[in-house]
């Protein structure tokens, strides 16, 4: 398949055993840019990335990529050119090298091409004093750092990333931000967020999402001109509607 | 001479014939640690697969098996042994293949034995992996398996309590050793077969010796598995 250039959910819906989790939502992604899923606590903004991620498969719906229906036998090869970072820092039980290396040993790729790949973006995060430490002796910065790394150095079609700067130092969420921008000057990025400031500062579109409903989708400009309730509520930090880790 | 000092007396005179390396404890002592080594191993091999099935998958009856391999914890090893004595004999179903009083037929009795602790403590480590990892794999660009061997090295450290468990359970049981292995000198016979026979001929100190040599057995096997743990789990 060529590079991807857009995806398209259609009539997407997620239940969980007690739970719906989605409801029949529609999206499009385009080629290039940063595109935000934002609402509340609970909106299905994780559902809704694992499924674009090719994760978490729908219970109703269709997911196109260059509007090529996905299915389960072109499933595993496209998610090769997909990569997702998680909200909680996630890391394997090794160190930052091992963590980092992991998706490109897996592609067979040869060990001084690894090793060539693993300096640049160990050098690009700040993270070449860390190569060799655990993971559970960083900072919640480093490690999300490490995290986007780990992604980054796959140099995927499309980077899906769930609330990347949550909880970082001012410093770290600048080279976090700086990188995101960098990498969606190419090539599409889906990031969820809480964080009105950033979607300001990065976004080229948002979609809001409540109670997993698809409220409103289009520029950013849409939260301030908005009429909807819980758009409004979300984004003058209402209590549930969280917009305070800006 | 008082029980007591009779016991004293005898311990040490146990480890003088431990480590003045008499070739009968040795023996003894090999035999038993092939065998259950080699039963463990078995185990392992279909016990982890399975476990791996019971962790990642979601199917109809998953807790029915579960608590199957669970209240098989507690499974009395001479009725096991008495199962697989009707089977092996010559008259029963399996007495074609001759594994009656056989070290292969140990090695089979207690791979069965021990294969509801290698999966039990096994799946309960591995459902206490975050589950997320396997998605974290998988986005990466690893398949379902290659998520789940990920998993798997993630628990791995209570996944080597459950192969310590089994092998511990294995070399200790008597009831399918003396009933399927018939413990017959130089061939079927084991530590705790052993312990059993010298202490019924009168023969304390040669059963205090093997029963050390036992605990020693066991406790190698842990300390070499806490070693492993250490250097390559961290």
């Amino acid at each position: 398949m060529v590079a991807i250039i857009m995806m398209d959910l259609k009539n997407v819906t997620k239940e969980f055993s007690d739970t719906l989790a989605l409801n029949h939502i529609n999206l499009h992604f385009d080629n290039k840019g940063v595109s935000t899923i934002i609402g509340p606590s609970g909106a299905g903004k994780t559902t809704l990335l694992k499924i674009l991620a090719l994760l978490l498969e729908p219970t109703k719906g269709q997911i196109f990529v260059n509007n090529v229906n996905v299915d389960n036998n072109i499933r595993h090869s496209l998610r090769r050119k997909f990569t997702m970072v998680f909200q909680n820092t996630l890391f394997f039980s090794s160190n930052v090298h091992d963590n980092i290396s992991y998706g490109l040993k897996i592609r067979n790729l040869p060990s001084d091409e690894i090793e060539k790949r693993i300096q640049d973006v160990l050098k690009r995060f700040g993270l070449i004093e860390l190569a060799q430490k655990l993971m559970h002796e960083l900072s919640v910065g480093q490690m999300q750092r490490v995290s986007l790394a780990r992604a980054f150095i796959l140099e995927p079609e499309i980077l899906f990333l769930d609330e990347p700067t949550a909880n970082l130092d001012p410093e770290n969420n600048l080279i976090i931000e700086r990188e995101i921008l960098s990498f969606s000057k190419s090539k599409p990025v889906v990031m969820s967020t809480h964080n009105i400031v950033q979607i300001h500062r990065i976004a080229d579109s948002v979609a809001f999402l409540s109670n997993g409903l698809l409220i409103d989708q289009g520029k950013k400009g849409i939260l301030e001109d908005s009429d909807d309730n819980r758009i409004k509520r979300f984004v003058t930090g209402e209590t549930g509607y969280s917009n305070n880790d800006c | 001479m008082d029980m007591i000092t009779e016991i004293v007396s005898s311990f040490f005179e146990a480890l003088n014939l431990i480590f003045s390396g008499d070739s009968f404890v040795i023996d003894i002592a090999l035999r038993s640690i092939y065998i259950s080594g080699f039963a463990t191993i078995l185990a392992l091999g279909f016990g982890i697969p399975i476990s791996m099935i019971i962790s990642f998958r979601e199917f109809f009856g998953k807790n029915i098996i579960k608590w199957i391999f669970n209240i098989s914890l507690g499974f009395p090893t001479v009725t096991l042994g008495l199962m697989l004595f009707l089977l092996f004999s010559r008259s029963g179903p399996l007495g074609v293949f001759g594994i009656l009083y056989t070290p292969t037929g140990i090695i089979i009795g207690q791979s069965i034995l021990v294969t509801p602790i290698m999966v039990s403590f096994s799946v309960s480590a591995l459902e206490s992996v975050n589950p997320e990892i396997r998605n974290l794999a998988k986005t990466l660009g690893a398949s379902d398996f290659q998520a789940s061997i990920v998993a798997l090295i993630e628990g791995a450290k209570g996944v080597s309590l459950a192969i310590v468990g089994s092998f511990n359970r294995a070399v200790s049981e008597l009831g399918i050793a003396l009933m399927i292995g018939g413990n017959i000198r130089g061939f079927t016979r084991v530590l705790t077969t052993t312990i059993a026979l010298e202490t019924r001929r009168g023969e304390i100190i040669q059963s205090i010796a093997i029963a050390i040599v036992l605990l020693f057995t066991i406790a190698g096997v842990n300390i070499v598995m806490s070693l492993i743990k250490r250097l390559w789990l961290r």
